[in-house]
C-alpha cells in the first residue's frame, strides 16, 4: 500500500475510532449536554462578543458558546465535537509529521478532551465559563493549527519566527492560555526540525518560550478586568467552586498540554528505527493508561441523571415521565430534588394525596466534591411552578450574575414576570430569547402571552401556575433552602383556591405539624365537599392524629376500612418490633408499611436538605 | 496592477453610490401620530455637544427615510435604525444651537409612502460635562460577580474601565466595588470603596492615592454613601448597617433597609474621622453638601424601637412606616463645627419619604427623591424626583422628568443646567440613566436616554447604571494602579470624637 493511502487509511480508523467514541460515550450522556446548553447562552451580536472579548480568550468563549448551543440537538453537537477532534489530529499528526505507525499517539489528546467534558456532573451548575464544553476542543484545534501553519512555514526570511511571535500576541489574545500549548510547541518542535542550523533553532526556541512568558505579562496592562494573577490561565475554566479546589479536574487539562509530548519524542532523529511490535506495545500500553484515566474521571451518578431527565420532563410538562423516573429506584435513595419533583408532578396531577407516600423517599447528598445547593440546580423551577414566581426571578438572577446567562434562567425569568404580569421585562427577555438559534419558538409562545392574563390563565405550562399565586406581600428569605422555605411557606399560607390551599395541606403534612394541619385538613374538606372520596394519605394523616392527640373527634369520619386495618397493622408490628432501634424499624416496616403516612410520620426522619 | 486599477474602480463605485442623495418621498400619506421610536427621543432638549442621538424606528416598513432639518441644512438617512456617524452629528447640532432640529419619518409599505408628524430636537448652547461615570451592575440581590466603575465620553460613545472588581478579586475572596465620587466634578479627586476581600476605601486626590480603613470602635460601619466637601480635603459620610429581605408577591422584589445609620466626617488631610451625627433614634443618611460647603444636607428617619423582637425584624415588620425627611447642619470650616439640625423639607408629615439630597451649583435648588416609604428607592416604582426651590420653599415634582416607574439616583452637572437621573422606566428593572436639561428657574425638560452607537444596546444589555456622576474630565489613573493600592492593607482613620 503506498504511504498516501497509508495516511488516509489511518486517518479513516482514527474517524472511526472517534465517531464510537463520541456517539457511543458521549451519546449516553446526551442529557447532560442538552442541558450544558440550557446552561448557555448565544446570541448573534456585536455587543455579546464584545462583553466577551473584553477578557484574553473571549474569542474562544464566544466561539465555544457558539458551538455550545448546537447541543440543543445533541447527536449534531457530539458530531460537531468528533468533526472537530479529527481534525485536529489531522493537523497534529501534519505539523508533527507522525508516521502513521504511531498514529495511536494521537488519541491521547481526544482522550483527555473527552474527560474534561464527563467529568463535569454537578460542576455544569457552577461553571463560571462561557461555552465550557466545547472551549477545550477549539483551543486545542486552534493551537493545533497554529503548529500547522508554522510547520507549513519555512525558516527563512524570520517566517517561522515571525509567526511563533504573532501566534504568541494574537493567539493570546483570541484563545487566551490555550494559545500556549501552541507557542510551545512551537519551542519544542524548533529542537527537533533538521531543516536550519542549531543556532537559529535555539534562538527561535528561546524567542518563542519569551514569548509565552511575557505576552501575559504585558497583557495584564492592557486588559483591565484580568488580575495579573490569572493571566496565565485566562480563557480556561476555574476549576473552583467556593472554597473547594477541584484538582482532580485539573488531570484533564494537564493531559491536554502533555499529550503532543510523545508526539515530539517519536520526531526526534535517530538511526535506530523502532520495530513494529514496538510501536504496537507502546501504543497499547498508552492507550490502556488512558482508557484507565477516562474511565476513572467519567462522572457516573443515578440520581444526578434522573435529575437531568426530569428537569426537561417538567420544561416540558411531561409529568407522567417525572413519576416514571421517580419510581426507577436505582441508584439507592433519591436526592431532595428528585424527591420534590416527584411531589410536584403528584400535585400537579392530582395524585399527591393518594401516591405522594408510594415512591422512594431520601435525601441523598447529591455526588459532587463540593456543596450543591438545590437554588442552583433545580430550585428555580420548583419556586416557578409553586408559584413563589419573586423567589424564582431572584435565584435566576443571582446565578446569571455569578455564572453567566443562561437560556435556562432566561426561560424561567420570562414566564415568571409573565406570571407576574412585569410585561416589560418578560418583554425584553422574549426579545433576547428571539435571538437564539433553537428558542426562538417559544419566545414567540411566550410573546403571544404578553399583556394577556386571560391566555396565560388558560395556558397548559402557566395556568396551573397562577392557582398558585393567590397569597399576600410580604417580605421574607429563604437562607438558599428551598425545600424549607416552599414546606413552611405553604404550611402556613391560606387560600380559597382548591389548589393552592392543597399545599398548605400537603405541606403541614410533610412538615409533621399537627397543629398547623387540622385547620388545614378542614379547608380542604369545605373546598373538596363534592368530590367523592377523601385521598387516602389524608385519611391515614386525619386517622392517625386523631388516634394520637384526641383533640379532634374522628369517630364520625368515615375513613376507608382499609386505611383503619393498615394503622392498626402498623401499630401491632410495632409492638412486636419494640426492641429494635428506629434504623432497624425503618427497614423492617418498609416492605408493608412503606407506601403509607404511618410510615412517612415515625420512621422517616434526619432527611438533610440542600 | 490589475488589482490596484480593480480597486480603485470599485472603491470610486461605491462612492459615487453612496454619493447619490436619498430623496424623501414628493408623494405620501400623513399619519397624524408621532413615530414610535427607540429611544424616545420625540420633542426633547440636547446639549450641544452631545453623541449622536441614534434611534430606531419602532414601526414595520419596507423602507424608511428620515430627514433632520436646521437653520443649517438638510440631511437625510435610510434604514430602521437611524445612526449617525459623529462629524455629521457635529454639523447637524453645530447648526441647531439655540434653535432646534426638526425630524421627518418618511415609511414605505409596498408602494405607498407615510410620513409621521414631524418631531423635534432642540438643541442648547449649555454644554453637558464631557464624561458619566457609572458602576454597571446587574440587578441582583446578593450575589455579585462582575462590577466594573466605568466612565463613558458624553460627546461620543467610547466607554472605558476606571476599575473592575475583577482586578482583586478571585473564586474564594470576593470584592464588591461601590459609591464612586468626586470631589466637584474633577475625575483626579475620586474615591470608591471596596468591600469584603481588599476592604476599604480608595482615595486618588491629584494622584496620591490612599487606601483608608474609616471603621473605628466608636462608629457603627465604615463610610458608605460619600459626599466631598466642594472645596476642602474633607469628605461626609454616611454609616450604615443595611440588610435586606425579599418581596414575595410585589414586583418591587427587594427592600433594602438601614437598622442603624449616622453620619461621619473624615478630614483627608489628618486621617481623622469625626461623628457629625449619632442619634441612635434617627437614621441618617445620603449626606450632601451645599455648593459653598457651609451646609451638609441629608436625611433622616426618626424611629424608636417599640417591642421586645430584634430591632433588624422589627423595622421589617414596619418597612412601610419607616420615613426619611430631609434635614441639614451648618459647618463651620474653620472649626469643623457642625451647627444644631435643622428641617429642610418634612416629607415624613406628608407620609412621605424623601432621600437623595443634591443641590444645584447655582445653590438655588434641591432635588430630591420621594416614595412612599424608606430608603433605596432604586427598588421602589413610586419613587420620584421633586424639586425644592431653596429661595422660596416651594416644592413641585420634576414631573416631565419622571415617569410611572423608578427615579432614583440623580446628579447634577457642573453648569446646572443638566441633570441625570438613574430611572427604571423601561423595563421596570434594568437602570438606565436619563438626562433632562433644566432652565435656570428650574423648570426641566423631558428627560432623554443615554444615546447608544446601537440603537438596540440597552435592549440587550443586562447591566443596570448604578450612581451616574458627572466629570468633567476622563479618570487617567489606570485600572491596574487602582488596583494595586486597593490590594495593600488599609490605614486605619483615626477617631476624633463628635463635632
Amino acid at each position: 500500500m503506498s504511504p498516501m493511502w497509508q495516511t488516509i487509511g489511518g486517518h479513516l480508523i482514527l474517524m472511526c475510532i472517534l465517531l464510537v467514541v463520541g456517539l457511543k460515550g458521549l451519546g449516553g450522556e446526551s442529557e447532560f449536554l442538552f442541558r450544558a446548553q440550557e446552561l448557555n447562552l448565544f446570541l448573534p451580536t456585536a455587543q455579546f462578543y464584545e462583553q466577551l472579548a473584553t477578557y484574553p480568550g473571549g474569542s474562544l468563549s464566544w466561539m465555544g458558546a457558539f458551538c455550545t448551543q448546537i447541543l440543543y440537538i445533541p447527536q449534531v453537537g457530539i458530531l460537531l465535537l468528533v468533526l472537530l477532534w479529527w481534525a485536529t489530529l489531522w493537523m497534529v499528526s501534519q505539523a508533527f509529521r507522525l508516521p502513521v505507525r504511531w498514529f495511536g499517539l494521537l488519541l491521547v489528546l481526544p482522550a483527555a478532551l473527552l474527560a474534561a467534558i464527563v467529568q463535569t456532573g454537578y460542576f455544569i451548575f457552577y461553571v463560571k465559563l462561557a461555552g465550557y464544553i466545547f472551549v477545550p476542543t477549539l483551543g486545542m484545534f486552534f493551537s493545533a493549527a497554529s503548529l500547522w501553519i508554522w510547520r507549513l512555514l519555512p525558516y527563512r526570511n524570520g517566517l517561522r519566527l515571525t509567526w511563533t511571535i504573532l501566534w504568541a500576541a494574537a493567539g493570546y489574545a483570541l484563545f487566551g492560555a490555550w494559545s500556549f500549548a501552541g507557542t510551545l510547541y512551537m519551542a519544542l518542535l524548533n529542537l527537533i526540525e533538521e531543516s536550519a542550523k542549531w543556532n537559529t533553532r535555539i534562538a527561535n526556541t528561546i524567542i518563542a518560550l519569551l514569548s509565552t512568558a511575557l505576552v501575559p505579562c504585558a497583557a495584564a496592562f492592557i486588559y483591565q478586568q484580568t488580575a495579573g494573577e490569572f493571566v496565565y490561565v485566562a480563557g480556561m475554566p476555574c476549576l473552583q467552586v467556593g472554597e473547594t479546589i477541584l484538582t482532580e479536574f485539573k488531570y484533564a487539562y494537564y493531559a491536554m498540554f502533555v499529550a503532543w509530548l510523545p508526539l515530539v519524542a517519536v520526531g526526534i532523529p535517530t538511526r535506530w528505527k523502532s520495530p513494529a511490535w514496538m510501536c504496537g506495545a507502546v501504543q497499547l500500553c498508552l492507550m490502556a493508561l488512558v482508557v484507565w484515566g477516562v474511565s476513572l474521571r467519567w462522572y457516573e451518578d443515578h440520581n444526578f441523571k434522573k435529575e437531568l431527565k426530569m428537569a426537561r420532563a417538567i420544561e416540558e410538562a411531561d409529568w407522567n415521565t417525572v413519576l416514571r423516573i421517580a419510581r426507577d429506584g436505582s441508584g439507592g435513595a433519591p436526592t431532595r430534588l428528585i424527591v420534590m419533583n416527584r411531589n410536584l408532578a403528584l400535585f400537579r396531577m392530582g395524585k399527591a394525596g393518594d401516591e405522594m407516600f408510594t415512591y422512594p423517599e431520601g435525601g441523598t447528598t447529591p455526588k459532587a466534591d463540593f456543596g450543591v445547593r438545590m437554588a442552583q440546580t433545580g430550585g428555580k423551577q420548583l419556586y416557578m411552578h409553586y408559584g413563589k414566581c419573586n423567589f424564582a426571578y431572584r435565584w435566576c438572577m443571582e446565578d446569571c450574575v455569578e455564572f453567566g446567562w443562561s437560556i435556562e434562567n432566561l426561560k424561567v425569568m420570562t414566564k415568571t414576570a409573565l406570571l407576574n404580569e412585569d410585561w416589560e421585562v418578560a418583554k425584553k427577555y422574549i426579545q433576547i430569547l428571539k435571538q437564539t438559534l433553537f428558542h426562538g419558538d417559544k419566545a414567540k409562545k411566550y410573546e403571544s402571552l404578553l399583556h394577556r392574563p386571560d391566555l396565560i390563565k388558560n395556558d397548559e405550562e402557566l395556568g396551573p401556575i397562577t392557582h398558585m399565586m393567590n397569597y399576600g406581600d410580604q417580605l421574607d428569605g429563604d437562607n438558599t433552602l428551598v425545600e424549607l422555605y416552599l414546606l413552611n411557606s405553604f404550611a402556613r399560607g391560606h387560600g380559597e383556591d382548591p389548589l393552592y390551599q392543597e399545599q398548605t395541606l400537603i405541606s403541614a403534612m410533610l412538615l409533621k405539624d399537627i397543629d398547623l394541619f387540622w385547620p388545614r385538613f378542614f379547608h380542604y374538606a369545605n373546598l373538596h365537599e363534592k368530590e367523592r372520596t377523601m385521598p387516602r394519605h389524608y385519611q391515614e394523616a386525619v386517622y392517625l392524629y386523631g388516634q394520637l392527640e384526641n383533640k379532634v373527634d374522628i369517630s364520625k369520619m368515615p375513613f376507608d376500612p382499609e386505611v383503619k386495618a393498615t394503622y392498626k397493622a402498623f401499630m401491632e408490628f410495632n409492638q412486636k418490633c419494640g426492641t429494635m432501634s428506629e434504623e432497624q424499624k425503618a427497614v423492617a416496616f418498609y416492605p408493608q408499611f412503606g407506601n403509607t403516612f404511618f410510615y412517612y410520620y415515625f420512621l422517616v426522619r434526619n432527611i438533610k436538605t440542600n | 496592477m490589475r488589482i490596484y486599477i480593480k480597486l480603485i474602480f470599485g472603491l470610486a463605485l461605491i462612492s459615487l453610490m453612496t454619493a447619490c442623495e436619498v430623496k424623501v418621498p414628493q408623494q405620501y400619506e400623513k399619519v397624524q401620530n408621532k413615530p414610535s421610536i427607540y429611544p424616545d427621543y420625540t420633542d426633547v432638549t440636547i446639549p450641544c455637544n452631545i453623541a449622536p442621538m441614534n434611534f430606531r424606528i419602532e414601526w414595520e416598513a419596507d423602507e424608511y427615510i428620515t430627514q433632520f432639518t436646521t437653520p443649517g441644512g438638510v440631511w437625510t438617512i435610510k434604514g430602521q435604525n437611524v445612526c449617525h456617524d459623529i462629524n455629521t452629528w457635529r454639523t447637524i447640532t453645530e447648526s441647531a444651537i439655540n434653535n432646534q432640529i426638526d425630524i421627518e419619518i418618511y415609511v414605505r409599505n409596498g408602494k405607498s409612502w407615510q410620513r409621521f408628524t414631524p418631531f423635534t430636537m432642540w438643541v442648547k448652547s449649555d454644554s453637558i460635562d464631557s464624561y458619566l461615570s457609572y458602576r454597571l451592575i446587574a440587578p441582583s440581590y446578593v450575589a455579585y460577580e462582575n462590577l466594573v466603575i466605568c466612565q463613558r465620553n458624553l460627546s461620543d460613545f467610547e466607554e472605558s474601565i476606571i476599575f473592575s472588581n475583577m482586578l482583586t478579586s478571585n473564586e474564594k475572596d470576593g470584592q464588591c466595588i461601590n459609591c464612586h465620587s468626586y470631589q466637584n466634578y474633577n475625575p483626579n479627586r475620586m474615591q470608591f470603596h471596596g468591600r469584603q476581600a481588599h476592604g476599604g476605601t480608595l482615595i486618588n486626590y491629584d494622584g496620591n492615592i490612599q487606601k483608608i480603613n474609616l471603621k473605628t470602635d466608636s462608629t457603627i460601619s465604615a463610610g458608605v454613601y460619600p459626599a466631598w466637601h466642594p472645596t476642602a480635603k474633607f469628605i461626609a459620610y454616611s454609616t450604615n448597617l443595611t440588610g435586606q429581605s425579599f418581596h414575595t408577591r410585589d414586583l418591587q422584589k427587594v427592600e433594602v433597609q438601614d437598622t442603624q445609620s449616622d453620619l461621619i466626617l473624615y478630614d483627608l488631610e489628618n486621617n481623622r474621622v469625626y461623628t457629625v451625627a449619632q442619634d441612635s433614634a434617627e437614621m441618617e443618611c445620603f449626606p450632601w453638601w451645599s455648593p459653598d460647603g457651609k451646609y451638609l444636607y441629608y436625611c433622616s428617619a426618626h424611629y424608636e424601637k417599640k417591642d421586645t423582637t430584634t430591632l433588624e425584624y422589627e423595622l421589617i415588620r414596619n418597612y412601610k412606616n419607616i420615613k426619611y425627611s430631609l434635614y441639614r447642619k451648618s459647618f463651620d470650616i474653620q472649626t469643623l463645627k457642625f451647627g444644631p439640625r435643622e428641617m429642610v423639607f418634612d416629607a415624613a408629615s406628608m407620609d412621605k419619604s424623601a432621600t437623595l439630597p443634591r443641590i444645584s451649583p447655582d445653590g438655588k435648588f434641591l432635588v430630591f427623591t420621594m416614595g412612599e416609604f424608606g430608603v433605596f428607592h432604586i427598588w421602589h416604582k413610586d419613587a420620584d424626583l421633586y424639586m425644592l426651590d431653596l429661595q422660596t420653599g416651594n416644592v413641585k415634582p420634576l414631573t416631565e422628568m419622571n415617569s410611572a416607574d423608578v427615579e432614583s439616583y440623580h446628579s447634577w452637572s457642573s453648569n446646572g443646567r443638566w441633570m441625570v437621573v438613574s430611572s427604571r422606566r423601561n423595563d421596570g428593572n434594568f437602570t438606565r440613566p436619563f438626562f433632562a436639561f433644566i432652565d435656570s428657574s428650574g423648570m426641566p425638560r423631558k428627560a432623554f436616554e443615554l444615546p447608544q452607537k446601537n440603537p438596540e444596546h440597552h435592549r440587550n444589555m443586562l447591566r443596570s447604571y448604578n450612581i451616574p456622576e458627572f466629570m468633567k474630565g476622563k479618570v487617567t489613573v489606570s485600572a491596574q494602579t487602582l488596583a494595586k493600592n486597593m490590594k495593600k492593607e488599609a490605614r486605619k482613620a483615626i477617631y476624633s470624637g463628635r463635632k
